[in-house]
């Protein structure tokens, strides 16, 4: 029986234009995403990998130099493309492309690609996530809404219910027809995406790449099957086609486009951040005052002291290479301490939206599917942090090289070549394991669980318990 | 419920004129607004919007707060800065010994790249509170030296890039995206209800037009339409706390508002034409849906891959390389090495192998050098993003919502163009500054409480809101049309048909 339903339920939205229409209009736009996310992917990682060594080239290649005055060269940090931004951008136009690597300072990543774009860029963007979250639950309200509340206005219902068949019967086969429709005509935009991978993962660990794609394909799964149990309810329960459309429209259009703007406001004013000019100039502040006190005369004074002498020029080390040294670690304090809340900051907002999606479950789709692909902000800041990491190796290689060069406390003389140069390791990332990255969107899983389980359970309940004869007239509100 | 109204309005028609006249217009609208006040639909459908639109001027409102706050912030670091620097200089004023290339107030150079710094700012727009617009992607504030790349490149706003993805919840946004489809709820069964309750029939079978019902409900809806609108204003200059007193505040609010009602009145239209080429209400609402699917999301992300792929702009990571490439030839050929490192470290000079004047003249050619180097790309950058604009300023109008949300930033004065045009200006600026300061650097000497008083100050001159209110009215007035077309073709179209839009 079930089989019987599902293949009349399959049938009738196969034959019926409008959802064929839709959904291959999906289905198109999916693969066209999906299209040029390939490309787009493609000269990325091509870019930046050239970009990646060129910058070594400069480094390595620069003329001789003091060696503090090339830790001020430096080196440019890009960040590397990630093969599943494909399938979500998250939020890679949102946050700069490259970083500055030079003493002193920890720069931040400029270049937000969106700056470089006109307003629509904004307005939308057309990316395979997008088509998942927002497009994919509209064909499954449209092919759910008139499941129970249509066959009830043509009178259908009634008769197939004169059978004897069970709700719960009837609920079976109207959810595995309705999954086998949409099933056909998602498979082959899946299997665009599926080549998409295959050669976009050309030149990094498959493996890791597949599995975070299959737990992708099983977090979008639950999202939909979450919209397939509610529209069934709703269609089941709703006494007309026209009001069962209407509920679930307005449901999908609160979880699309009003939820997460809603959240955005609410995440940032539960945890604000501080403004860009008070963020930089309290930075400012403490690097001086910080500062005072490890450089000039009192560093001299504890150093000559400690070993012994009375001049910087008989001390057993150049003297202006430990004193930068010096510089920097008390910046390390002050960078940790101010990027670290801001990175907290973010966190917290970003945890805040995630358990706001217990109303809207595309929130917490969202955040799985930018941190499974590795676009979300999490990862650019994990990324920020090892460019940071490097800058300081970087950097104290060259203050160690001043400090080792020759005795005393002039530097101007110092020069160094290639052989320092190279010295410095190239910088390569390593993007955090898949585990870290779960561990963190631990609300995200338990939001999106409690979807499937509530929603599951939801269309279960009103299987189970509704009549026959309450399942053929609608609730009457 | 509908139906029994329906016939209770008919009857009361009848009562009142016994000689059975059409009934008049007014009469039908009153009769019409009872029957939308009587769905059920309609309170929660009004407190929705009434909730949104007040978190969303509270949005706004706390949004422009904190930019005020940044800008005044701003002001008051510089007030700080200049009075310390003239006191410093004033305290060093006989101290005759040479200048100093680090930490020497009384160096031009060192004050124009440090404590003397003043601020470019962008002040907000009166209408600023209703629209997020571009203004958490782009700096309304530069603090200004005298390299223009240092210091344009230097502060981003500090905005979560998974907000800045998600876009913000404010009344641009509640009239771009809401106002329609609460409009379409209100009216997506506008005529197909009747049909299928099968009062339309009894109601055509009276000495009344079907174009007369169809004005009449139109009418009513308009009139809802229009309060809607207005409430938006209204609620978002007290909420949002315009300052109405501000130059221009009011003549802006007033175009702001007659673009909501001109892109209601397009989904109103719409709503119409759909009623009157369909059948069954789900199919109406499911047209309508997907006409708001197409215009307000799909059209314009059709349009951004078009646009960005006609006019790419240049990669941000080969400009970096190539100026990465120009600032090595430039600083290779304007100094021996010794001389390089203290342009990197000037603190640690102790003997001096060129006055501080030098110093500071060669490291403005160094950055004139890169800047000539990496021109054309920058410049490609520019007009790469102009023709991008050209394009959308072109194609907006496939989409009535991308027209609207143009219009309605543009207004409030945090669109695209006023921030490109604070950026030029700040640019020119940052010119303005270095001629302030190229002489007295290069004679070498020293830096007075005269100078610092006689720094220039940047101040904005707003050349884009005038245009803006000019551009929102063409809106207004193109969209107005785009509706009264379509109604009047719909409902022209729907008295040929009456005979059949009772079946």
């Amino acid at each position: 029986m079930i089989a019987r339903i599902a293949r009349k339920e399959m049938t009738e939205m196969l034959r019926d234009g409008r959802f064929r229409w839709t959904a291959t209009m999906i289905a198109i736009l999916l693969i066209g995403a999906l299209t040029t996310g390939v490309t787009h992917y493609r000269r990325t990682a091509a870019e930046r990998d050239a970009a990646k060594r060129s910058a070594r080239t400069h480094w390595l290649t620069q003329a001789p130099k003091n060696a503090h005055s090339a830790a001020h060269y430096g080196v440019y940090a890009f960040k590397p493309a990630m093969s599943l931004s494909l399938v979500d951008e998250g939020v890679d136009r949102y946050v700069g492309v490259f970083a500055w690597l030079e003493a002193h300072k920890q720069n931040d990543f400029k270049y937000r690609p969106a700056q470089d774009a006109t307003v629509i860029e904004r307005f939308a963007a057309w990316t395979a996530a997008n088509v998942l979250q927002v497009l994919v639950p509209l064909v499954i309200i449209m092919a759910t809404f008139p499941a129970f509340a249509g066959e009830r206005e043509q009178g259908t219902l009634r008769q197939l219910l004169a059978t004897g068949v069970r709700p719960r019967i009837l609920f079976l086969g109207k959810a595995a027809g309705v999954s086998l429709a949409l099933g056909i005509l998602i498979a082959p935009a899946a299997a665009v995406g599926v080549m998409a991978l295959v050669m976009a993962s050309s030149n990094t660990t498959l493996g890791d790449t597949w599995l975070r794609g299959s737990i992708l394909t099983l977090v979008y799964l639950a999202y939909f099957t979450g919209f397939l149990a509610v529209g069934l309810t709703v269609s089941a329960l709703a006494r007309s086609a026209r009001l069962s459309l209407i509920l679930l429209l307005a449901f999908w259009a609160t979880n699309a486009f009003v939820a997460p703007r809603a959240a955005v406001d609410l995440a940032r004013r539960a945890h604000p951040a501080p403004s860009a000019l008070a963020f930089n100039l309290n930075m400012e502040r403490e690097l001086t005052t910080t500062g005072e006190g490890v450089s000039g005369k009192a560093l001299e004074d504890s150093v000559l002291r400690a070993h012994g002498v009375s001049t910087l020029d008989s001390l057993p080390f150049n003297f202006a290479g430990l004193s930068l040294q010096r510089g920097e670690e008390q910046g390390y304090r002050v960078f940790d301490k101010r990027y670290g809340e801001l990175a907290a900051t973010f966190a917290a907002q970003d945890r805040l939206s995630q358990r706001l999606g217990a109303f809207a479950p595309l929130l917490a789709t969202r955040a799985l599917s930018m941190g499974l692909a590795g676009t979300d902000y999490e990862q650019h800041h994990h990324f920020a942090e090892a460019a940071e990491m490097y800058r300081r190796g970087l950097v104290k290689t060259m203050n160690d090289a001043v400090r080792d060069y020759q005795r005393g406390g002039e530097v101007i003389a110092v020069s160094s070549d290639s052989t320092l140069w190279a010295k410095v390791p190239t910088f390569d990332y390593d993007a955090p394991a898949l585990g870290i990255v779960m561990g963190r969107y631990l609300w995200a899983f338990a939001v999106l669980i409690m979807w499937l389980v509530g929603s599951l359970a939801l269309v279960a309940t009103v299987a189970r318990h509704v009549s026959a004869s309450t399942l053929a007239e609608g609730v009457r509100p | 419920m509908s139906a029994i109204a329906t016939e209770a309005a008919t009857t009361r028609v009848r009562e009142e004129s016994p000689r059975r006249d059409p009934p008049s217009l007014r009469s039908m609208v009153l009769f019409e607004w009872r029957l939308i006040r009587a769905e059920r639909v309609v309170a929660p459908i009004a407190v929705f919007f009434a909730l949104a639109v007040a978190y969303a001027a509270a949005n706004g409102r706390s949004w422009a707060e904190f930019q005020r706050d940044a800008v005044k912030g701003a002001t008051v670091d510089e007030a700080r800065r200049l009075s310390w620097l003239g006191n410093a200089l004033d305290a060093s004023r006989g101290d005759t010994s040479a200048l100093r290339a680090f930490g020497d107030p009384r160096n031009p150079f060192v004050s124009a790249q440090g404590p003397a710094r003043r601020y470019a700012v962008l002040p907000p727009a009166p209408l600023a509170p209703l629209a997020v617009g571009q203004s958490d992607l782009y700096p309304s504030y530069y603090r200004v030296g005298i390299i223009s790349r240092e210091t344009l490149l230097v502060n981003d706003e500090i905005v979560n890039p998974e907000h800045l993805a998600a876009g913000r919840f404010d009344l641009a946004f509640v009239i771009v995206y809401i106002l329609p489809l609460l409009i379409l709820a209100l009216s997506y069964d506008l005529i197909s209800a009747d049909r299928e309750a099968g009062t339309l029939a009894l109601v055509l079978s009276q000495p009344v037009r079907l174009r007369t019902i169809m004005t009449a409900k139109l009418l009513a809806r308009s009139m809802i339409m229009i309060v809607l609108a207005l409430s938006v204003t209204a609620i978002g200059a007290v909420v949002g706390g315009v300052s109405l007193s501000a130059p221009g505040a009011l003549a802006s609010l007033a175009d702001w508002t007659m673009v909501g009602i001109a892109y209601g009145a397009f989904w109103l239209a719409l709503a119409v034409a759909v009623n009157v080429f369909s059948r069954s209400s789900a199919a109406n609402a499911l047209a309508l849906l997907g006409a708001w699917l197409g215009f307000v999301v799909l059209g314009p992300s059709v349009l951004n891959v078009l646009v960005s792929g006609l006019h790419p702009t240049p990669s941000r990571v080969e400009l970096m390389q190539a100026s990465r490439a120009a600032s090595n030839s430039a600083s290779a050929r304007g100094s021996q090495l010794m001389a390089v490192y203290f342009q990197d470290h000037p603190e640690l000079m102790r003997g001096t192998p060129e006055s501080a004047a030098e110093f500071g003249t060669r490291s403005l050619l160094v950055a004139d050098e890169v800047a000539n180097a990496v021109r054309p790309i920058t410049s490609r950058f520019e007009s790469q993003l102009d023709a991008q604009q050209r394009l959308v300023d072109r194609w907006r109008w496939i989409s009535p919502a991308l027209v609207t949300h143009a219009a309605l930033t543009d207004l409030a004065g945090t669109g695209t163009s006023r921030y490109r045009d604070f950026q030029s200006q700040a640019d020119r600026y940052i010119g303005t500054v270095r001629a302030f300061y190229e002489p007295r650097i290069a004679s070498g000497n020293r830096f007075t409480r005269q100078d610092v008083a006689a720094i220039p100050a940047f101040s904005f001159d707003e050349r884009t809101l005038g245009p803006a209110g000019e551009r929102a009215r063409w809106a207004a007035i193109v969209l107005g049309v785009i509706a009264v077309t379509i109604t009047i073709a719909a409902l022209s179209f729907a008295q040929r048909t009456a005979q059949n839009s009772t079946r």
